[in-house]
C-alpha cells in the first residue's frame, strides 16, 4: 500500500463523513460544516493527485483556489442561516420545507 | 405604345388608391367629423376613381389592344409566380367605368339615404372597401389576384347585408342574412379555387394571357379536364351571380341598406360571375358541353326567378328576383358565346336596375319619414299606392327604369335584351323560349309593381304621409334615368360600338344582325304583359284591404311563385338540416370517442404523477440522497457501459 493510496483512502473517508453529515444532519449550521468537510476531502485529493502525478504546483494552487471558493460558500451559507433564523425562528431544515408532496 | 398613353397608364394605381385613401381617412378620423363629411369623402374618392377609369379608357382609345401593368411580386413559390399584375384592356376598363361610374352616383345618393344613421361612417368605409375589392376583381391579370377581389367583394357584401345587424327577424335576421350570403358564396368559391388548382396543375401558370395562350394547345376541344375546369368556374360564377341552385342568398341580401342592394346586389358584385366567364371565354370555347350548361342554367334561372318575382309583395324582393332573372339572361348570353350581348346587358342592367333599386329606396325613405319605421310594412307594396302625386320625380324615374327593364323600345333594356334573344334564336331554341317567357314575366311584374306602388289610391296612412326625397337622392336618380334611356346607344344594331370595342379583348366574332322578328315578338309580348298588368291592377285600383287579384287567377301557382318554388325550403331540408344532423352526430361521436380517450389519458398521467409527487418532499437531506444516488448511477453507467 503506497502513500498515495493511503492518502486517497483518507480523502474518501473524509468525503464519506461529509456526505453522511449532509444526509443525517438537520441543523443548518451543522449542514454547512458538513459541506466544509466535503470540500476538504476534495482539497486533500487535489494535493495528493498533484504530488502523485508530479504536478505539485498545479495540485497545490488548485487546492488553494478550492479553499477560497469554499470559504465564500461558507460565508454565504452562514449569512443565509442567520437570515433563516431571524425570519423563521428555527434552523431545522425539516421546518424549512414548504413543498408538500 | 406612345408616350401619352404610357403617361395615362401610369395613373392606373390611383384607381385603387383613391377609394383606399377615402376609407383610411374615414377610419382614422370618422369619429371626429360631422357625420355627412364621411359621405362626402367617400363620394369624392369614388368620383376621382371614376376619373382615373376614364383616363384608362382614353388611353385605350389610342391603342385598344390593352396592356398588363405589373406593380410588384406577390407570390413566388417554386414555379408558381403571381405578380401584382393588372390587365387594362377593353373588357376590364368597361367594367371599371361601370363600377366607378354607378358607384359614384350611388355614393352620392347614399349621403342622403343614410343621413342621420349613427353608423354612417362605417357604412361609407365598407362602401369604399367594396370599390377597392371590385376594381381589383375586374382589373386583375391573373386568377389568384382576381380571387382576392372576389373574396373582398364577398366580405363587403357580408358586412353590408348585416349593416343593421341588430334589426330583422328576432333581432338577428339581418346578421343571419349576411351569414347566409357568405356561406352560399363559399360553395361557389370552392369551384373557383378547384378550377385554379386544375389550371395550375395542367398549365403551370395562372396569368390570364399565358393560360389562354397555352390552353388551346394543351386541351383538345371537349376534353374532360377542360370541361371540369369550366364547370367549376361556372359553379363559382353561379355562387357570385346568384344562379340556380345558389341564388337563394340574394333575396335575403335585401336586408342591407338600399344603396347596397343597388351597388353590390344589382349593378356590380353580382355581375362578377358574368365577368369571370367572359374573361375565361377562351376556356369555355374549348368546352361546348360547359357552354350549353352555362346557357341552360342562365335561361332556367331567368325564367324561375321571373316567375317568383310576379308574386312578391316586398318592393325590394321583387327587384331582387328580377336581378336574379336578369343575371340569368346575361349568363345565358355568354353561354351561347354572345359575350358582347351579355356584357351589353350587364351595362344597361347596371343602369336601370341601380335606378330601380335607388328609386325603391327613395320610396322607402319617403315612407319612413312619414313617421313609421317598421321595415316590413315600409317595403310592403300592399301598403303603398298612389305615390305618383306625392313623389313625382321618383315615380317618373321608376317608370323609366321599369320600361327599360320590361324591354320597351327605345329604352336601354330593349336593345340589350333583344341582342340576347336574337343570339338565343340562332343558338338554342329551348333557351330562346325560356328567355322569351322570362321577358314576358319581367314586363308583367314590373307593370304590377308600378301600379301597386304608384297608381291608384294610398292604401295606408304611411303612404298618405309620404313625401319626395331630397335633391342629393333625386339627382343621381335623374342621371341614372337618363342613362337608362340612352344606354341602348352603346351598341345600336348595325353600329355595334360596344361590339367592336370589346372585340379587342373578346375576339372579333360575328356581330349579331338585327332580327326584326325576335325584336317585334319581344316588344309585343312586353306590351301585352304591361296590358295584362293594367287589366289586373289598373282598371280597378286595389282598396286598402283588397287581396292581390293574381291570387285567384293563378291559384296554387301563386303560392308556388310566392314561396319561390320552395327552393329555399329544399335547400333547408335537403342540405342544411341533414348537414346539421350530421354535424350533431359527429360532435357526439367526437365526444364519445376522442374526448373520452383524451380524458383517460389525462387520468393516467394524473395517477402516475400522484405517485411521483411523493418523492418531492422538499427535504434537504432527501435531495442530497437523490444527488448521491444519481452520481452513483452515472458512475456505474460510465464504468460498465
Amino acid at each position: 500500500m503506497t502513500q498515495t493510496t493511503v492518502l486517497l483512502l483518507g480523502a474518501v473517508g473524509v468525503l464519506g463523513v461529509g456526505l453522511y453529515g449532509l444526509l443525517r444532519l438537520r441543523n443548518l449550521i451543522q449542514i454547512i460544516v458538513a459541506l466544509q468537510i466535503l470540500a476538504k476531502a476534495a482539497v486533500l485529493a487535489l494535493v495528493v493527485a498533484g504530488k502523485a502525478s508530479g504536478h505539485v504546483n498545479l495540485g497545490q494552487s488548485l487546492a488553494v483556489t478550492v479553499i477560497v471558493a469554499d470559504t465564500v460558500i461558507a460565508v454565504v451559507g452562514l449569512a443565509l442561516a442567520v437570515q433563516v433564523r431571524r425570519r423563521l425562528g428555527t434552523l431545522d431544515v425539516k421546518a424549512l420545507a414548504t413543498l408538500r408532496g | 405604345m406612345d408616350a401619352l398613353q404610357k403617361l395615362m397608364f401610369n395613373f392606373f394605381p390611383l384607381l385603387f388608391l383613391f377609394p383606399l385613401a377615402g376609407l383610411l381617412l374615414n377610419v382614422a378620423n370618422g369619429r371626429f367629423w360631422h357625420k355627412p363629411i364621411a359621405g362626402i369623402i367617400a363620394s369624392s374618392a369614388a368620383g376621382l376613381s371614376f376619373v382615373v377609369a376614364i383616363l384608362q379608357w382614353v388611353a385605350l382609345l389610342r391603342q385598344p389592344d390593352g396592356t398588363v401593368i405589373i406593380l410588384g411580386t406577390w407570390l413566388q413559390v417554386g414555379t408558381l409566380n403571381v405578380p401584382f399584375a393588372f390587365q387594362v384592356d377593353t373588357l376590364s376598363v368597361t367594367m371599371m367605368l361601370v363600377v366607378t361610374g354607378i358607384g359614384t352616383l350611388i355614393h352620392l345618393y347614399a349621403i342622403g339615404y343614410m343621413y342621420g344613421d349613427p353608423g354612417v361612417t362605417r357604412f361609407f368605409v365598407y362602401l369604399n372597401l367594396f370599390l377597392v375589392a371590385m376594381l381589383l376583381l375586374v382589373s386583375a391579370a391573373n386568377y389568384p389576384l382576381l380571387f382576392v377581389g372576389w373574396e373582398g367583394v364577398g366580405l363587403c357584401s357580408y358586412l353590408l347585408i348585416g349593416f343593421w345587424f341588430d334589426r330583422g327577424e328576432g333581432g338577428t335576421g339581418n346578421a343571419n342574412a349576411g351569414r347566409k350570403a357568405f356561406v352560399v358564396n363559399r360553395v361557389g368559391d370552392l369551384g373557383l379555387i378547384l378550377a385554379m388548382g386544375l389550371l395550375f396543375w395542367q398549365l403551370g401558370t395562372l396569368t390570364f394571357d399565358d393560360v389562354f395562350a397555352q390552353a388551346t394547345a394543351v386541351f383538345p376541344v371537349g376534353s374532360p379536364l377542360i370541361v371540369a375546369i369550366t364547370l367549376l368556374l361556372l359553379l363559382g360564377a353561379a355562387g357570385k351571380s346568384a344562379q340556380i341552385p345558389l341564388f337563394i342568398w340574394l333575396p335575403d341580401a335585401m336586408a342591407g341598406p338600399t344603396p347596397v342592394s343597388a351597388l353590390i346586389h344589382a349593378a356590380t358584385m353580382v355581375t362578377a360571375g358574368i365577368y369571370l366567364i367572359a374573361r375565361s371565354h377562351v376556356l369555355f370555347a374549348l368546352a361546348p358541353v360547359s357552354q350549353t350548361a352555362v346557357s341552360l342554367i342562365g335561361a332556367s334561372t331567368a325564367l324561375l326567378a321571373a316567375t317568383i318575382a310576379t308574386a312578391q309583395f316586398d318592393i325590394k324582393r321583387v327587384l331582387a328576383y328580377s336581378t336574379i332573372s336578369q343575371l340569368g339572361f346575361m349568363v345565358a348570353a355568354i353561354g351561347m358565346g354572345a359575350y358582347v350581348a351579355g356584357i351589353f346587358h350587364l351595362i344597361t342592367h347596371a343602369f336601370f336596375k341601380a335606378l330601380l333599386f335607388l328609386a325603391a329606396g327613395s320610396v322607402i325613405h319617403g315612407l319612413e319619414h312619414g313617421g313609421h319605421s317598421d321595415p316590413v310594412t315600409l317595403q310592403d307594396m300592399g301598403q303603398m299606392g298612389g305615390l305618383r302625386q306625392r313623389m313625382p320625380i321618383t315615380f317618373a324615374v321608376y317608370l323609366v327604369g321599369a320600361l327599360a327593364l320590361a324591354g320597351i323600345p327605345p329604352l336601354a333594356g330593349f336593345f340589350s335584351k333583344d341582342e340576347i334573344l336574337a343570339a338565343a334564336w340562332q343558338a338554342n331554341r329551348a333557351v330562346y323560349i325560356m328567355l322569351t317567357l322570362a321577358a314576358f314575366a319581367t314586363a308583367f311584374y314590373m307593370g304590377r309593381q308600378v301600379w301597386l306602388v304608384f297608381m291608384g289610391e294610398a292604401r295606408s296612412e304611411t303612404a298618405v304621409s309620404a313625401h319626395e326625397s331630397p335633391p342629393i337622392m333625386t339627382i343621381p336618380l335623374l342621371i341614372l334615368a337618363a342613362l337608362a334611356i340612352v344606354g341602348g346607344g352603346l351598341n345600336l344594331p348595325g353600329v355595334h360600338t360596344l361590339g367592336h370595342w370589346l372585340g379587342h379583348t373578346l375576339g372579333h366574332g360575328e356581330l349579331l344582325s338585327f332580327n326584326a322578328t325576335v325584336a317585334l315578338t319581344a316588344t309585343l309580348l312586353a306590351l301585352l304583359a304591361v296590358g295584362l298588368a293594367y287589366w289586373l291592377y289598373g282598371r280597378h285600383p286595389l282598396g286598402a284591404a283588397a287581396t292581390d287579384p293574381l291570387t285567384q287567377r293563378l291559384g296554387p301557382l301563386f303560392v308556388l311563385f310566392n314561396q319561390g318554388w320552395w327552393v329555399n325550403e329544399m335547400v333547408e331540408w335537403g342540405i342544411k338540416r341533414p348537414f346539421c344532423h350530421l354535424s350533431t352526430v359527429l360532435a357526439h361521436s367526437d365526444e364519445a370517442i376522442f374526448a373520452w380517450a383524451e380524458r383517460q389519458l389525462v387520468h393516467t398521467v394524473q395517477r402516475g404523477t400522484a405517485v411521483l409527487r411523493r418523492t418531492q418532499t422538499g427535504q434537504l437531506n432527501w435531495n442530497v440522497a437523490g444527488i448521491i444516488v444519481g452520481l452513483l448511477l452515472i458512475w456505474l453507467l460510465l464504468r460498465f457501459s
